[in-house]
């Protein structure tokens, strides 16, 4: 999170109950996936894709885990790949696509030596992400929040206090 | 291979229905996703679905990812999920199973819409059957009104598939089938029922699980499920099921 300096701000809510995003700055996000360098424990799990040996595991809006599935009976979490606001992900000819927010990006990645180097992004190629109420509330539309930020996420607020 | 020889048998009948172009399923650069999956890559092509739109994207220089088409969705439709079976798409809406076929695959064209209630609903398919799973989302204004089920389609003649089996569920996401084995994320359990007979399935065995099953890929015998608690494995044969990892 710290990382991430995500701005976490409330200021909006419908019946004292609902959903607040997490907010990173544009400039940020284009220089937010990277490789953590060492394994995560997994808190929310979303989509899984098989990729020869390896599982890759979505951690809801915070990136994909890297997990040597060599052995389906010890499975291995190798590494985890920061991708602030991802929530898929597909493989082609050693590229991973993945959904950065909005920005549809291609991770060049060598799963054996565990190398990730960014190299394609289109911008804006997605809608943004809603909330898990399945929509973005008016006070968080683009017009209304801090110009140049995009949501990576959504956080319970009732959660939060 | 089963899985090849099912592309093979299923490729056979649609070319029966239909005239299909291109040949990139069997792409070994690409990897398998789950019934959830959003994206999936066939030959020079990303496929993307979200809220309302089937996107393509050219991928041919791994460098650059140009959009090629962005196809929108009726007003009132969320897709959900993609699922690529030889040239075809089969995309899960809030109001039905999209099929698109990719005989232009920089530019996906519009097959057929089997509608049902308004649901939530990934697609398998596997030979001449679609399993599509609908679900109730009480917090989720654009699907709280559907039923819990799983519905098998037979889709013999592409244009016009057909429901030929109905099954009451508790509360169903993702799906995975291989073989004679069909696996159902339902509610907190895994269940597992013997797809043998297309027509008439029979519940296996139902695991209840430590978390809420979500996303699951059933390949070469292992059956991989991610949960609310961690990523469970399966390997299974026959009538024969068991666990052999968990990680969190």
């Amino acid at each position: 999170m710290l990382l991430f300096s995500i701005l976490l701000f409330s200021g909006f809510s419908y019946n004292g109950v609902g959903y607040i995003p997490m907010l990173m700055d544009r400039s940020e996000l284009e220089v937010s996936v990277q490789l953590v360098g060492s394994a995560l424990p997994i808190r929310n799990p979303g989509r899984i894709y098989i990729f020869q040996n390896w599982l890759l595991l979505v951690e809801q809006y915070k990136g994909i885990h890297l997990i040597d599935n060599t052995d389906p009976a010890n499975p291995v979490r190798r590494d985890f790949l920061r991708v602030p606001g991802c929530q898929s992900m597909a493989v082609r000819n050693g590229v991973l696509y993945v959904d950065n927010a909005v920005d549809l990006v291609g991770v060049k990645i060598d799963i054996n030596t565990l190398q990730a180097l960014e190299i394609a992004r289109n911008r804006k190629a997605l809608p943004e992400i809603n909330s898990p109420d399945g929509y973005i509330p008016w006070g968080f539309s683009r017009a209304n929040r801090p110009a140049n930020t995009e949501i990576v996420g959504w956080t319970n607020k009732t959660a939060e206090l | 291979m089963k899985k090849i020889l099912m592309l093979l048998a299923l490729t056979g009948l649609i070319f029966s229905c239909e005239t299909l172009g291109g040949d990139s399923s069997n792409d070994s650069s690409t990897g398998t996703g789950g019934s959830m999956a959003r994206f999936t890559c066939i030959g020079d092509y990303l496929y993307t679905v979200d809220e309302s739109y089937l996107q393509t994207f050219d991928i041919s220089d791994s460098t650059k990812i140009i959009r090629t088409s962005r196809i929108q969705a009726n007003w009132n439709n969320r897709i959900e999920t993609i699922f690529p079976v030889d040239s075809l798409l089969f995309l899960g809406s809030t109001s039905g199973m999209y099929i698109y076929n990719l005989k232009d695959p920089a530019t996906p064209k519009f097959v057929y819409l089997y509608t049902h209630v308004v649901s939530c609903d990934p697609v398998v398919v596997q030979g001449k059957y679609a399993y599509v799973t609908l679900r109730t989302e009480h917090d989720n204004w654009s699907c709280n009104r559907g039923l819990d089920q799983l519905e098998v389609l037979d889709l013999s003649r592409i244009n016009a598939p057909r429901n030929v089996g109905t099954y009451p569920m508790v509360n169903p996401r993702g799906l995975g089938i291989d073989g004679a084995h069909l696996f159902i994320c339902d509610g907190m359990d895994l269940l597992v029922m013997d797809a043998t007979d297309p027509l008439d399935l029979k519940e296996l065995k139902r695991i209840e699980l430590d978390g809420t099953p979500y996303d699951v890929i059933a390949k070469n015998g292992i059956l991989t499920l991610s949960y609310s608690s961690g990523l469970k494995q399966y390997a299974y044969s026959n009538d024969t099921i068991q666990e052999i990892s968990t990680i969190y």
